[in-house]
């Protein structure tokens, strides 16, 4: 008998907490469009049918600043533009399984359009097939898919971007005198941009005659991954003068492995894609400078794709978002700065 | 009688019992807090997710019923994934590909089963190295890229609907059936218990302990061969991280499902309705619109109480 | 209760979901007197002890301490009133030493706020515990516990508990494990300590020869039912303890057995100058023969369970020859064994022998499943099996798919012996086949090996219990230190006999393991 009370009470806790977490989701998502639908709620209900829109948007993983950046700029399009839409989050945590099983129970929701960053080229087609099948238009944000029908694709050009980057940082050496080798910290090379940003760099590398000496691939793009790294080519390589890393937060551990090794003045750091920290490490200049992609832009772009696709406007189907070069000498201009944040890292408005 | 029979029945599955039953409640409270959750359409996705780990989950419960651990699983999806897929693109050849994926999975399965049952090293310890070596060798073998352009062939006949029900769905109710039976009416199945609950009496009964430990590790092989295949199916793609963490999801399913870490109890029936509360638990959580950040705790906090209402049971019970 | 005791139990009933363990019992013990608990197994002696010392809680009843009404939640709270108990599984703490063990938890022998031990003060103290007992010369306060025999855990317990000023110590079967010798030392102390300090022992034991020689009263339980409340021991018979317990009279526990009438039998199993790879077993050699029954004995550690899992092949051999019906086994392996016909019925059925989360029907099948050659295997032979087993055994079980643990101590073991009746031996080595088992199950497994060896099973027994190779065998095998001291026929043997070859080397010194 008392078994079966302690089981009783078990079977509550648990389902206890699943209504709580639950109920402080359904607390936060719908804040998203609580503003727009009380304001608009009039001429929402005139023109469509008072029904709240479903917004999907599939993300490869939350742990990267970037993603949350352009979940962020999508959630805000969607409150600054007035659209009766909830935006909904799915993470994939870097698995195209799980990117896969999210596909399937979003597309269950029956969802008006589908934004997604796929975790890698190869993995998007068992998604757009899905998609397709029920009807439901796609917005590719970032990475790309290797095949597939979609109706949208926002990307930023990574070559052109490493490579103006890489340009920045050559000069830089030929005015200071400096010389050596380079080295790059890159993510997965399976995906296409990161090869694009690997390309990109080596590109203005030719140009300029400095020797690339090493690359590394990481696996789990965190700081302490870029931290040994960095430390691991630059014992390796006595004559390192540059090292190029990919992503925001192992560039981060790059810089602290610099500052660790005692060779600030004669290893220059330089990154891809940024948070507010970056921007203060450029400040202080242990970061030489960073092409910065504009995730809360392309997360704009993609809402405002997916509204033209659903008032049945035609979209085109490929849209560069340029990256942004922060260095020393600009990032403290009025411009740059309203860009980095309004485009680059806003604060999310659905909270 | 009949009565005696049933509390019998009760007290030997006690455990699966209570999963199922909280499976039930689960499945009933869902219903009324989601609108989708028990459409038909929902049920055959979830139906369609859970596949590839409860495949492998099989594999799981034999390892961990014989009271050891399999923690290479997801990396040789990976690696038997990336070399059949490699060479299915490569030369359009569906059925070498097809026994290159199992060829590979049995391999590290025979190589886990051999450390562990005949050199004696800890389960956690083999399968750990194996699971590193795995994941080594598919960026190698790779380069970091991923595979994909496998033939047609192999999407088209494994997603092939009957009822609107997938081909590999089909497959997995009858793996399931098949591996019921074998835990139940065969020699390696009932020896795997033997083991799992008593090594030197299993030992000194006659029974070659190193042999049927290996064969356990072998199933767990196969296993992992059998979820590729759908996993290649489903994706039509495999990348160096594909696998990742799928080892403890099919740990997590087959120990929600009352399979004890200890060894020498659990069955698959359990493990299936364990990998199934798993996967409706993940399924429910996106329906409901569950912030990503939160779906660990709650997954997480469901896994405990899960195990705990099994293990107090099972108090009862001792 | 006209009776002045310290400890008393009054109407104490306790169940165990449907089944009763104690019945409505009362129990007093007084102070400075032995009081046995006796019964079978599953009489419910261990039960009450185990509700005096705070492991269970009863159902109905109470127990009352120095006069008062206690309640007794857990052992702590015991221990805090004086009371304590010495379980068969002991309480100690195996890295650390004796000394460390006895007053870890003395507040005393820390200073800085209970923090810093004081460890000169703690030992110099532990020593002279020993001293005050004479038990300095069996234990030596720096010795890690591991190290420690079983008899001298068991006396550091006792140790622990006189030290916490204990008023009454339960013994739970304190000699289950113990060689003569270390019995007697055991009960000096238990002498000495009710004596000298006045305190209160319950020894909850099973072996009536124990009982007689320490014991100043008995309470006898059957059932969960009271049979003999607080009867004294000086007018007490063997037989009237023993019916009292089983509750009929037992005459010939043994059997009627004619011995020595295999001479000439044909031998079926033969060793010659055996030894292992440990060192355990040296230069062993004998012959067994058709149908009868050859003891082997020793003291616990002189190597007679090494020389059987060697013959088996469980151990490694490092010479010596294993010939089984004239044919030589090279390299024996265990299978190899029971391929030609060496069952082997363990020690230990709840570690090495039994597989008591399995169902009995598997257990009961589990040999003959895995010798043969078939991957598959049939439930309704297993059943069959099982339901043979259980007619000719008699085994008393609820249903054959009930786990092995529900089964009691005897039915255990007649579950292990069917084991490897199922391929039909023709040789049987036992190993204590009736280690902690009552004697009504006792009497039936002797009659089982009796029907076996009539039927022309060889039977190798090993054994500890002297009455027993005397009451079954037709010669034995005395080994004292891996080594054969001397083989004796049936009429050689008595107690003396085979204690003086197992203790005693042949320049006639006392051996000190």
């Amino acid at each position: 008998m008392e078994m079966k009370k302690k089981l009783l009470a078990l079977l509550t806790a648990g389902v206890m907490a699943l209504s709580m977490a639950a109920c402080s989701s359904s607390s936060a998502a719908p804040s998203s469009s609580a503003a727009p639908s009380s304001s608009s709620a009039p001429e929402t209900q005139a023109d469509d049918s008072s029904e709240e829109m479903l917004i999907v948007y599939m993300t490869p993983s939350l742990d990267l600043p970037f993603w949350r950046y352009l979940a962020n700029g999508i959630e805000n399009e969607v409150i600054d533009s007035g659209m009766n839409a909830k935006v909904q989050l799915y993470d994939s945590n870097n698995s195209s399984e799980t990117q896969l099983q999210n596909a399937q129970d979003a597309i269950a929701l029956d969802p008006a359009v589908i934004i997604i960053s796929p975790t890698d080229s190869s993995s998007c087609p068992a998604v757009l097939d899905l998609a397709e099948e029920a009807g439901i238009p796609v917005v590719i944000a970032d990475i790309g898919t290797d095949s597939g029908k979609y109706d949208a694709f926002i990307i930023t050009p990574n070559a052109v971007g490493s490579q103006g980057l890489g340009e920045f940082v050559m000069s830089y050496m030929e005015q200071n005198n400096i010389t050596g080798t380079a080295a790059q910290i890159t993510g997965s090379l399976a995906r296409n941009n990161i090869k694009a940003r690997y390309e990109g760099f080596n590109a203005a590398l030719e140009a300029a005659n400095v020797e690339l000496a090493d690359y590394k691939q990481m696996q789990n793009m965190t700081r302490a991954e870029g931290e040994s790294l960095a430390s691991d080519l630059m014992t390796a390589n006595e004559d390192l003068a540059v090292i190029f890393c990919h992503m925001d937060e192992p560039t981060l551990g790059v810089v602290q492995a610099v500052q660790n090794a005692d060779k600030g003045d004669s290893v220059l750091v330089c990154g891809f894609d940024g948070t507010p920290e970056t921007v203060e490490k450029i400040e202080s200049g242990e970061l030489l400078a960073a092409a910065i992609q504009q995730p809360a832009l392309m997360g704009k772009y993609a809402v405002q794709c997916a509204q033209k696709i659903l008032a049945g406007e035609t979209v085109e189907e490929q849209i560069d978002v340029d990256t942004l070069l922060v260095t020393k000498e600009n990032c403290r201009d009025e411009e740059i700065i309203k860009q980095l944040e309004e485009n680059v890292f806003p604060e999310s408005k659905a909270n | 009688m009949k009565n005696e029979n049933l509390s019998r029945f009760l007290k030997l599955h006690r455990s699966e019992c209570t999963m199922l039953l909280v499976f039930i409640a689960f499945y009933i409270i869902m219903s009324f807090a989601s609108p989708v959750f028990s459409t038909s359409k929902n049920v055959l996705n979830v139906l369609s997710q859970m596949t590839v780990v409860a495949i492998l989950a099989i594999g799981q419960t034999f390892v961990i019923v014989s009271g050891g651990i399999d923690l290479s699983v997801g990396m040789v999806v990976c690696i038997s994934g990336m070399l059949g897929g490699m060479y299915m693109s490569k030369t359009g050849n569906l059925l070498v590909g097809i026994l290159i994926v199992l060829g590979v999975a049995l391999l590290v399965g025979m190589i886990n089963g051999f450390l562990v049952g005949y050199m004696k090293i800890a389960a956690f310890i083999a399968t750990l190295g194996t699971q590193s070596i795995c994941s080594s060798l598919a960026y190698v073998t790779s380069n970091g890229n991923s595979a994909a352009g496998f033939p047609r062939m192999l999407s088209e006949v494994g997603n092939y609907r009957i009822f609107n029900i997938r081909m590999y769905v089909y497959f997995l109710i009858i793996l399931y059936i098949v591996m019921i039976w074998v835990m139940a009416r065969t020699k390696v199945g009932r020896f795997t218990y033997a083991i799992g609950s008593n090594k030197d009496a299993a030992r000194l009964s006659g029974i070659n302990v190193s042999l049927y430990t290996m064969l356990c590790y072998m199933i767990s092989g196969l296993m992992c061969g059998l979820a590729t295949l759908v996993n290649m199916i489903r994706l039509m793609s495999v990348d160096p991280t594909t696998g990742t963490g799928l080892e403890m999801d099919a740990i997590a399913g087959a120990v929600i499902g009352g399979v004890s870490m200890a060894g020498g109890r659990g069955s698959l029936v359990g493990t299936f309705i364990g990998v199934l509360l798993y996967t409706f638990l993940r399924n429910a959580l996106n329906l409901l619109g569950i912030n990503p950040f939160w779906q660990g705790t709650v997954t997480g906090i469901v896994i405990i109480f899960a195990v705990l209402a099994e293990s107090l049971t099972n108090r009862k019970n001792r | 209760m006209p009776e002045q005791g310290i400890l008393i139990g009054e109407n104490i009933s306790k169940h165990f979901g449907g089944t009763t363990a104690l019945d409505n019992v009362s129990f007093c013990l007084r102070p400075g007197e032995v009081h046995a608990l006796m019964g079978e197994n599953g009489a419910g002696k261990s039960t009450l002890g185990k509700i005096f010392s705070g492991v269970y809680k009863q159902d109905s009843g109470k127990v009352i301490f120095n006069g008062e009404e206690v309640k007794i939640d857990n052992p702590r709270a015991a221990k805090e009133i004086g009371i304590s108990i010495v379980l068969q599984e002991f309480n100690l703490l195996p890295d650390l030493s004796v000394a460390e063990n006895l007053l870890i938890c003395s507040d005393e022998f820390y200073s800085c706020r209970h923090s810093v031990l004081r460890k000169r003060a703690m030992y110099s103290h532990a020593q002279e515990l020993l001293k005050l007992f004479e038990l300095d010369g069996a234990l030596n306060v720096h010795d890690k516990v591991e190290k420690l025999s079983v008899a001298q855990m068991q006396m550091l317990e006792i140790l622990k508990a006189v030290d916490s000023d204990a008023k009454v110590i339960i013994l739970d079967e304190p000699t289950a494990a113990l060689s003569p010798h270390e019995v007697s030392q055991l009960f000096d102390i238990v002498k000495r300590l009710k004596a000298e300090k006045n305190i209160g022992f319950i020894i909850v034991s099973h072996k009536i020869e124990e009982i007689f020689e320490i014991a100043d009263r008995v309470t006898v339980f059957r059932d969960g039912k009271q049979i003999l409340n607080g009867e004294e021991m000086a007018g007490m018979t063997e037989q009237k303890l023993v019916k009292s317990m089983v509750g009929r009279e037992i005459n010939d526990l043994y059997g009627s057995r004619e011995f020595g009438t295999h001479k000439e039998d044909e031998v079926v199993l033969e060793v010659r100058n055996l030894f292992d790879a440990k060192g355990r077993v040296k230069d062993i050699s004998f012959e067994l023969r058709r149908g009868e029954i050859l003891g082997l004995t020793g003291i616990a550690g002189a190597g007679r369970s090494e020389c059987a899992r060697c013959i088996l092949g469980v151990d490694k051999i490092k010479s010596g020859q294993v010939i089984v019906h004239g044919e030589e086994i090279t390299h024996p392996t265990l299978r190899k064994s029971i391929e030609v016909g060496i069952g082997f019925v363990t020690e230990d059925r709840k570690n090495d022998g039994l597989i008591l989360d399995e169902s009995i029907m598997q257990n009961t099948s589990m040999v003959k499943h895995s010798m043969q050659k078939s991957p598959f295997l049939s439930t309704r032979q297993a059943r069959a099996t099982a339901s043979e087993m259980k007619e000719k055994l008699n085994i008393k079980m609820g249903n054959m798919l009930d786990s092995c643990d529900s089964l009691s101590g005897g039915n255990q073991q007649k579950v292990l012996l069917a084991k490897w009746l199922t391929m039909n031996p023709d040789i049987l080595i036992v190993d204590e086949p009736t280690r902690g088992i009552d004697i009504s199950a006792k009497s039936e497994i002797y009659s089982i090996l009796n029907r076996l060896s009539d039927s022309g099973v060889a039977i190798l027994m090993i054994s500890s219990e002297m009455p027993e190779i005397i009451g079954m065998c037709d010669r034995t095998i005395v080994m004292r230190e891996g080594i054969n001291a001397g083989e004796l026929d049936h009429s050689q043997m008595t107690e003396e006999s085979i204690a003086t070859l197992a203790t005693i080397n042949s320049g006639g010194t006392v051996n000190e393991e």
